[in-house]
């Protein structure tokens, strides 16, 4: 999403990122990552339950295809991501496109932990702000 | 139940790590993507 930056400015969206970790973890790691976007921390998960994100089972959770991205990154990097305690690795997440009326464009609840939309799908919901003969030829 | 497309999307209130709290109201009239994480590890 960081790479698309540009398209999403384009269309005036703005970007809300929701963990449900305490804030000051929210805060640490978007501020490690450089997030450009907007981090909020939903420690009671009021938004999750609203926009019903619930907790996967642990054959999901723990499926092949779930772990698929972990491996790759430990056998990239050498080393496993740390895991800190209460940390519920069985909350699912999602993602939703609101458009300006306040009506849900696109809604995108994740089945398991590898299943995430496109940054193109998200936008494909968004009209381009390009206005008609921008482009000559 | 999730929230399907075509849906009034549910506002929240929810402190940010800027330090304010931040609504989902305040952008009204504006495109948003919410993306909800999983765990931060």
């Amino acid at each position: 999403m960081r790479q698309k930056q540009d398209d999403l400015s384009a269309r005036g969206a703005e970007v809300l990122v929701v963990s449900f970790d305490p804030l000051r973890r929210v805060r640490g790691y978007c501020r490690r990552q450089h997030l450009p976007f907007r981090c909020l921390a939903d420690e009671q998960r009021l938004a999750y339950r609203a926009y019903g994100l619930g907790r996967a089972s642990w054959l999901r959770t723990l499926s092949p295809r779930a772990l698929a991205p972990y491996v790759k990154l430990f056998l990239r990097h050498g080393r496993p991501r740390p895991v800190y305690t209460g940390q519920d690795l069985r909350q699912m997440g999602g993602d939703f496109v609101i458009a300006p009326d306040g009506r849900v464009a696109l809604a995108h609840a994740s089945h398991d932990p590898s299943d995430r939309p496109a940054v193109d799908e998200l936008l494909g919901v968004m009209p381009s702000s390009q206005e008609p003969g921008a482009r000559s030829r | 139940m999730p929230v399907r497309a075509g849906q009034p999307a549910p506002d929240f209130s929810l402190p940010s790590a800027d330090g304010e709290t931040v609504s989902l109201a305040e952008y009204r009239g504006r495109w948003v993507v919410l993306v909800f994480l999983r765990w931060l590890g």
